[in-house]
């Protein structure tokens, strides 16, 4: 036996299941989505997906090569990851700029500013998305008409069904709905699109929130690999199913307006921010559907699933602490005493 | 739907790919048996150097009530009564026994003529009738039987039962839940009816109403022979669960098969629930009903080795691991046990003892690099115990015991299930060991 033995404690085996892995599905999970956005946003969405990718991972190298010194990251596929998302984010004429600002906020603040993967409280895509809704809201918000067959959008913009129906219901509020408006012709009535054209994201919109069918399509490829639980994107919709009941609003148009479902599958799922138990996770989704619900319906803003998510990710330390697994075994006997 | 315990658990692998017959290990010339095979107080030796002993005999008497005693597993002259290096390279104490060449060969030819008779020997179901429990009680103590699942707790003792502490229920583990691992898969495959006699000893023994066998899907031979061999007469069971690491935890398989939960630091009578394993009622039948004591046991050869090398053998205890046949891999762990709890051996002329149930040799190193944690909760969700293993391993990383032990550090099993599924490979189970020695009271 003259052969070197190898000493090592237990367990000696490993799943093959990888950090850059979980990272790879979920980017794969987002290939409908990105699809549909070049569907139906064309070449400026491809132009701002690349510029949005790029800049991350660009910024995150840079930031551990010459400012933290340490071994760069960027393999593990998150960098990447976040760009994709924020990009999704983002209407698909923003000025590229602005998608780099985005891009630095996201990844400097949000995530290496906190020590880097795993150590952000926040979800680094939503934050640099706020930042830039926060900093530039009329870029934020001017939304490209769809144009289906991966053309050159033809610069027209359009409100979001979101925006409409707030649109509609102040406009009611403010001015009785029979009263015409003195003075100026009235605007023609913006007409809210069928639901069929919502599940297929035939709508305007951030990129990668129109498709419904497509991110669900995501959800159901993460469910498949086991990438995520179905806990949160359901308590999500609980949640919001809780504030529509309430506010008297469809549901249906709810979850397949806005950045709902791109928000509850992809963003709120993220590991990091979100809690660890099956506790935790309910309470934060259903939180998350009730705020995105009640800004959606009560706030300043059309839409609300990003601060609903941001806000949720900075209970997450709490629900972790408060919202334990069970423990197996019974209340300790105090057996010695 | 079979089920399984319900919290937690992982799904590794099972690579459960040895050869299922039993094959006669050769006895060694040299035999190093240590006198601590068990837990407990160590074996005191009843023979001094150059004695001549005769395999069988007793060399080394239990200290206490809690302690093995230790037979001779060869024919031979006792050379020396020194300190032996183990697996894991460290001295214990222990009584070596040369066998000349002709006690070797007498030896031999005994060996081969009991094991000959025993697979088609007559079944003797009254056995146990005969016997009073408190008789049973002595063979099992006299051979030296320990639990032979890894845990070598004194068999005897966990069967000393008091009619007050109301015994309900015996359950034989053959889960075998660790990967690689084979030997209880094959001796329920090959003796299943002397396993049942066991099990019937046992009740005896312990007093104990109804016994239920229980063992994973993953092993459909040896549950069809067990199933055959029960007498619809008897009050013992089969129960196949679904896999599911880690099984064979004993709180794990009380629940599972009783549904019962055993308070943290309970022990398994609180709930009316003894467990032993498998190889164990094997042991206490041949205990019995041929008067052989606890020198030999089934043990598994197993992991990244040629198909024709993997195979189970019953082996002496005191065969140095060197002598079974197998190509070291490169770079080779070599686990003594299986490959989620078994530790790596840095001596492999080590010996065989009760408690080894294998060895699996594995190529190449085990750790991939450490990345950062994405609190993914996969260690929460695979933790069977309900504990918070990424929480554990940062409060053992921080040293901060007391945290840790408010968080009940000391329910963890250490069965490594958290490592395991940890995607970015953080060694959470050995901070978490830390955590449980430091915080211990």
């Amino acid at each position: 036996m003259s052969q070197t033995l190898v000493f090592s404690p237990s367990p000696h085996l490993h799943t093959s299941r990888t950090t850059g892995g979980a990272m790879r599905h979920v980017l794969i999970a987002l290939i409908p989505a990105i699809a549909c956005a070049l569907y139906y946003f064309g070449l400026p969405a491809l132009t701002v997906l690349l510029v949005s990718v790029a800049s991350c991972v660009a910024i995150e190298w840079a930031i551990t090569r010459f400012m933290l010194r340490r071994p760069s990251t960027v393999a593990d596929g998150s960098a990447v990851l976040t760009g994709v998302l924020l990009a999704l984010n983002l209407p698909s004429c923003l000025p590229l700029w602005m998608v780099v600002a985005g891009a630095a906020v996201a990844i400097g603040i949000a995530k290496m500013a906190f020590g880097g993967l795993g150590c952000n409280i926040f979800n680094p895509a939503l934050v640099g998305r706020v930042f830039l809704l926060i900093s530039f809201p009329v870029a934020m918000t001017t939304w490209p008409l769809p144009s289906p067959g991966f053309g050159d959008a033809d610069g027209a913009t359009g409100a979001t069904i979101l925006s409409i129906s707030k649109y509609a219901a102040s406009h009611e509020a403010n001015t009785g709905a029979s009263m015409p408006v003195l003075g100026q012709e009235a605007p023609p009535a913006p007409v809210l699109p069928d639901n069929t054209d919502m599940l297929l994201g035939n709508m305007g919109g951030s990129m990668g929130e129109t498709g419904a069918a497509a991110i669900i399509l995501g959800f159901v490829y993460l469910l498949a690999m086991r990438i995520i639980k179905w806990d949160i994107p359901v308590a999500i919709v609980a949640g919001m199913a809780f504030i529509d009941l309430i506010a008297g609003y469809p549901l249906v148009t709810d979850l397949l307006s806005g950045g709902l479902l791109l928000g509850a599958v992809f963003m709120a799922t993220d590991y990091v921010t979100s809690p660890m138990t099956r506790k935790g996770m309910w309470v934060y989704g259903v939180f998350i559907g009730i705020i995105a619900a009640s800004i959606r319906r009560w706030g300043a803003y059309p839409e609300g699933v990003s601060f609903a998510i941001l806000i949720m990710n900075g209970a997450t330390p709490l629900l972790n602490r408060y919202l334990r697994p069970s423990r197996f075994s019974p209340a300790r006997k105090e057996v010695r005493a | 739907m079979r089920h399984s315990f319900s919290k937690g658990g992982i799904h590794p692998p099972q690579n459960k790919t040895a050869s299922r017959t039993i094959h006669l290990q050769p006895l060694p010339m040299t035999a190093c048996v240590p006198l601590t095979q068990h837990i407990g107080s160590p074996a005191i030796p009843v023979v001094e150097r150059g004695a001549t002993v005769s395999r069988g005999m007793m060399i080394a008497r239990d200290a206490s009530f809690v302690s093995a005693s230790v037979h001779a597993p060869i024919s031979g002259t006792v050379s020396a009564i020194d300190n032996v290096i183990m697996p894991n390279g460290k001295p214990a104490q222990a009584i070596v026994i040369k066998a000349s060449e002709e006690q070797h060969a007498a030896d031999t030819i005994a060996r081969e003529r009991y094991w000959a008779q025993i697979i088609p020997g007559d079944t003797d179901r009254e056995l146990s009738e005969k016997l009073s429990s408190e008789e049973i009680r002595r063979y099992i103590s006299q051979a030296g039987i320990v639990g032979l699942g890894g845990a070598t707790f004194p068999s005897h003792v966990k069967l000393s039962l008091k009619p007050e502490q109301k015994p309900e229920i015996l359950i034989l583990n053959g889960c075998e839940c660790e990967p690689y691992l084979m030997c209880d898969d094959a001796l329920m495959s090959t003796y299943p009816a002397r396993i049942v006699e066991g099990v019937e000893l046992m009740m005896k023994a312990g007093g104990i109403p109804k016994a239920v066998i229980a063992m994973e899907d993953n092993k459909p031979e040896a549950a069809e022979a067990i199933r055959r061999a029960i007498d619809p007469g008897q009050n013992i069971s089969l129960t196949v669960l679904r896999t599911k690491y880690p099984q064979g935890g004993e709180k794990q398989l009380i629940e599972a098969v009783t549904g019962r939960r055993l308070a943290s630091g309970a022990l398994p009578i609180s709930v009316g629930a003894v467990v032993h394993n498998v190889a164990t009622a094997f042991a206490v039948w041949q205990a019995v009903a041929t008067g052989l004591p606890l020198i030999e046991r089934v043990i598994t050869i197993t992991g990244d080795i040629p198909a024709e090398q993997r195979r189970n053998y019953m082996a002496a205890i005191g065969t140095p691991f060197s002598e079974f046949q197998f190509t070291l891999p490169a770079e080779a762990r070599a686990i003594v046990g299986g490959p989620m709890m078994g530790r790596t051996a840095v001596n492999l002329d080590a010996p065989v003892t009760k408690g080894t149930s294998g060895l699996t040799l594995l190529a190449g190193k085990s750790r991939r690099p450490v990345q950062a944690c994405i609190r993914c909760g996969a260690c929460v969700d695979a933790c069977p115990m309900g504990l918070e293993p990424y929480l554990l391993s940062a409060y053992g990383r921080l040293r901060l015991f007391d945290e840790a032990r408010q968080a009940d550090v000391a329910d963890c099993l250490e069965c490594g299930a958290c490592s395991w599924s940890c995607p970015s490979s953080r060694p959470l189970l050995d901070y978490i060991r830390i955590a449980k020695q430091r915080s211990r009271k």
